[in-house]
């Protein structure tokens, strides 16, 4: 399946900016076992590039969320706890990861010290 | 001593420049894993040649960049690697860590140490891929790098600065001429400017390498000698870096003004990797299934040998590579591209080699096209008529196997041209120092050996070389000098030879 029958029938199955199960099981059913493989990473990097993750020790306000859905327009904010980050945010959008985070600062300073060492 | 201090120092020199670094990353995932070659979707701004990161500590490097994902060659084994894996780019480019700590050591194309010794410290790094120099920093190509072998030196010169091909079957001694060159140099630093050496080992038995090692150490080249290794249990990915490893840490000592000789061995089994590569990163293939750049790698490699003029440092940088044939086929692909790139070739026979001629340079089809520019003085007065002479035996040889009565003026020349080929054998690892090459061929020249039995004339060289160390040691020191043998230093040579030759042929009676 080429590039561009795939952008086709990734846009045949969003409906009002999101995934329509209906259209994505019959397009699933008329594909070969190759091509729902090609259609399904399509759809995940689809879905990756809508969304912005971000990574908090505690889970954010309100006022937050919305100040990045001003910074990230047109894409959704998903706010994930882990709370070994200790304190700081990790972002991650698409393919690009902004660790802003006290454990990666730990982390970086440790090999930091081992390099000079 | 490690001074707490400077520790301390260094620690927070860290802290001060710390926030400076980028704190964004970016990452991929893993696709597909082929042999050795990684598929991998995001990464969308990692550059050509970059190093990756993998989850398990492997690096990699970028290879090919398409529309929706990258090629990664990883520089490890692949058996932790799992499809849907993170990969994140680290932001440096291919680099290799060069200082003088190298000096001794044997590596891997990454740094890493195969000696079993510890760990190189912290050098400059140096990039694998690197713009040569330009035109304007360069000097034409002026002073000799002696090989200590009499055939080479005497009619296909090397110059530092130059590429010279050594190009051969298996077997007939390419990888020799390279190391006795390398054990010659040991010398260089009585009279000329030192030389460090570095041979690049790619895709060779294992054995083969510890073999040359051992051979270095044994005669104390080990001292000034780097050992860049990708053996042939290596993946492809570090035979095919292999070359621009040893170039980069040859720039490293070009840059402070070193003189530096290189040895591929061998550029056919780097060609091979490379071929490897691209066709698992589905590169188009050309003539026999190389890809379309492979020009390209090997003009790339060579072109960073240079002679850098005296306002860029002086140093040079000096490539031996060496080709291998298959059926002495010269006009193959591989080696008529490489032929094209270097500055002359030392074409090797498997028909001289079995006639007993070794080193068995084929002095027709050889050529150095730096020429005099690299010979001094005192070996262009002996060898400036050698080649003339050998070509002239090579064309009387042939009439003389119909058994045809001869002249004697033909049969001199025949006489002298099997004297000069026998002069010109030469054991393996037992580089000559440039006096005693310039005496035998003196010797020759000058017709001292016209009577003599052809199977004493290595005995005799032997011999007369000692003589003249000990009773005319005010020869060899005249020779040492490079100055243009004139006529009261060969008068001198002409009665010290007459005056061995007595003792040697009374004693052989």
């Amino acid at each position: 399946m080429n590039k561009k029958t795939l952008k086709k029938l990734i846009t045949i199955s969003i409906t009002k900016n999101s995934l329509d199960p209906k259209k994505v099981e019959k397009i699933a059913n008329v594909l070969s076992q190759k091509e729902l493989k090609e259609y399904v990473r399509a759809i995940r990097d689809w879905e990756q590039r809508k969304k912005v993750v971000i990574i908090s020790p505690k889970a954010l306000t309100r006022d937050v969320i919305n100040k990045f859905k001003k910074m990230f327009v047109d894409k959704k904010v998903i706010n994930n706890i882990d709370p070994s980050l200790v304190v700081g945010l990790k972002i991650i959008n698409n393919d690009l990861v902004y660790d802003l985070s006290f454990k990666n600062t730990l982390k970086n300073l440790t090999n930091a010290s081992q390099g000079t060492l | 001593m490690i001074d707490s201090n400077d520790i301390i120092e260094k620690l927070e020199k860290r802290l001060r420049t710390f926030g400076q670094e980028p704190k964004m990353q970016n990452v991929g995932k893993i696709e597909k894993i082929t042999d050795e070659v990684v598929i991998a979707s995001g990464l969308s701004l990692v550059k050509m040649g970059e190093i990756v990161l993998f989850k398990n500590g492997a690096e990699g490097v970028i290879l090919n960049l398409a529309e929706d994902n990258v090629s990664i060659i990883v520089l490890s084994p692949t058996e932790d690697l799992r499809e849907g894996d993170t990969v994140k780019s680290s932001g440096r480019m291919l680099g290799i860590n060069a200082s003088k700590e190298l000096l001794g050591r044997v590596v891997d194309p990454r740094g890493n140490p195969l000696d079993g010794k510890s760990k190189i410290k912290q050098g400059t790094l140096m990039p694998l891929e690197h713009i040569a120099p330009g035109v304007v920093e360069r000097e034409p190509v002026n002073t000799p790098l002696k090989t200590g072998i009499k055939a080479i030196d005497g009619m296909v010169p090397v110059g530092r600065g130059q590429r010279e091909l050594i190009i051969g079957d298996r077997g007939l001694g390419k990888s020799a001429i390279a190391i006795d060159t390398i054990i010659n140099q040991r010398q260089a630093g009585k009279n000329q400017k030192e030389v460090i050496c570095i041979y690049v080992s790619i895709g060779q038995k294992q054995s083969r390498t510890a073999q040359v090692i051992s051979k270095f150490k044994e005669e104390g080249a080990m001292d000034y000698t780097i050992v860049v290794a990708a053996d042939s249990s290596d993946p492809a990915s570090l035979q095919y870096l292999a070359p621009f490893a040893g170039s980069a840490i040859a720039e490293y000592f070009m840059n402070q003004g070193l003189d530096v000789l290189i040895a591929y061995d061998d550029l056919t089994k780097h060609a091979w990797a490379y071929r490897e590569l691209s066709l698992i990163l589905r590169r188009p293939a050309g003539r026999e299934a190389y890809p379309g750049d492979i020009f390209y790698l090997h003009s790339r490699l060579l072109e960073r040998a240079v002679k850098l003029n005296k306002k860029n440092g002086g140093g040079s940088i000096t490539a031996l590579p060496i080709i291998e044939t298959q059926a002495d086929d010269i006009s193959a692909y591989i080696p008529t591209n490489v032929i094209s790139i270097t500055d002359g070739q030392i074409y090797l026979k498997a028909e001289l080699f079995n006639l007993g001629m070794r080193p068995a340079i084929d002095v027709g089809n050889s050529v150095s096209r730096v020429g005099g520019a690299a010979q001094t003085g005192a070996m262009k007065s002996v060898a400036s008529q050698l080649r003339l002479e050998l070509a002239q035996y090579r064309e009387l040889a042939v009439f003389a196997q119909f058994g045809s009565e001869l002249d004697p003026t033909t049969a001199a020349s025949l006489e002298r041209g099997r004297r000069t080929t026998e002069i010109l054998k030469q054991p393996q690892y037992q580089p000559l120092e440039e006096p005693l090459e310039v005496l035998s061929l003196f010797a020759v020249e000058n017709g001292f050996l016209d009577d003599l039995p052809i199977e004493s004339i290595a005995q005799f060289e032997k011999e007369y070389h000692d003589y003249v160390k000990i009773h005319y040691k005010k020869i060899i020191d005249k020779l040492k000098t490079g100055e243009k043998i004139n006529e009261e230093t060969s008068k001198q040579i002409k009665s010290a030879t007459a005056e061995f030759k007595k003792i040697f042929t009374s004693g052989k009676k």
